[in-house]
């Protein structure tokens, strides 16, 4: 099996990547490589982060753009240009992908989870940090030759 | 047809409204509104609409507890309820099931989808 993949709900967080984008944006989207420490370091402008918790597990979901390819996306989602996309329509188009992917993740294994708002983080090259704590697995994606990641950790509640 | 669509995402609204338009539907007006208490003064300024499509979680006042107030007033409690939501609990589903709602659409969705549930509902 590949390294990571055997991460608890991996196969279920790349579908549901999947399927947000190709039903929501129209795009087919390639999963590349996967990353499973923090010696890999994942760069992104624009992040949404949401939390899922449940009785016995917490964990956290986040999506991670270059500012470019973020626009672009959220365009797609609004059959508009990137240049017509402005900073609070890629701020909501981020949180409204990151809601769908926690949401479409929760519904294939059961909705198991309560979900939290989506929170969105801005800034040119900021670093997403694995969590040292679960189970961390990211998930290299590329779309019309560019780059983004899917980070997902859960762990076992005290 | 008036529709009102109820969603904090202003972005989701949107998508919602393109979805509408791609499948064809003949929709005459479309009311927005960005949580359940702004969607109660949308109706109560611009009066009823045919159908309301809305989020379940939102801050100020959810889709559940719109449902309730809608289904609780002589003057709102007719009109379709369609929630469009990535919540898929059945814990969630039999409380708007037991509220009224008339149907169901679960984020990622398709414009036939939204085609096919609203005819669906309009009958």
């Amino acid at each position: 099996m590949e390294k990571g993949v055997n991460q608890p709900f991996s196969e279920h967080i790349i579908e549901a990547t999947k399927s947000v984008f190709a039903m929501m944006a129209g795009l087919d989207i390639e999963k590349d490589k996967v990353v499973v420490s923090n010696t890999d370091k994942v760069k992104g402008d624009v992040t949404g982060v949401i939390g899922l918790s449940n009785d016995r597990l917490k964990g956290s979901i986040a999506i991670s753009f270059p500012e470019e390819l973020g626009k672009s996306v959220v365009a797609n989602m609004l059959s508009m240009e990137s240049e017509q996309i402005s900073e609070d329509d890629l701020k909501d188009g981020i949180g409204e992908i990151t809601n769908m992917i926690a949401g479409d993740l929760n519904n294939r294994i059961g909705s198991i989870f309560k979900m939290s708002l989506p929170n969105i983080i801005t800034g040119k090259g900021h670093l997403i940090s694995l969590s040292n704590k679960g189970t961390p697995v990211a998930f290299k994606f590329l779309v019309n030759d560019q780059t983004f990641y899917i980070l997902g950790t859960f762990e076992e509640k005290n | 047809m008036r529709l009102l669509i109820v969603d904090d995402s202003a972005t989701m609204r949107k998508i919602i409204m393109r979805g509408i338009r791609q499948s064809g539907l003949n929709v005459d007006e479309f009311l927005e509104a960005g949580n359940g208490k702004e969607a109660l003064q949308v109706l109560s300024s611009n009066g009823g609409v045919d159908v309301i499509l809305t989020d379940v979680n939102m801050p100020e006042m959810n889709g559940l507890e719109l449902l309730e107030a809608l289904k609780s007033s002589g003057e709102t409690k007719d009109i379709p309820v369609v929630m469009i939501t990535t919540e898929g609990s059945e814990a969630v589903v039999e409380k708007a099931k037991q509220l009224g709602v008339s149907g169901f659409i679960r984020k990622p969705f398709t414009p036939e989808t939204l085609s096919s549930t609203l005819s669906s509902v309009m009958g």
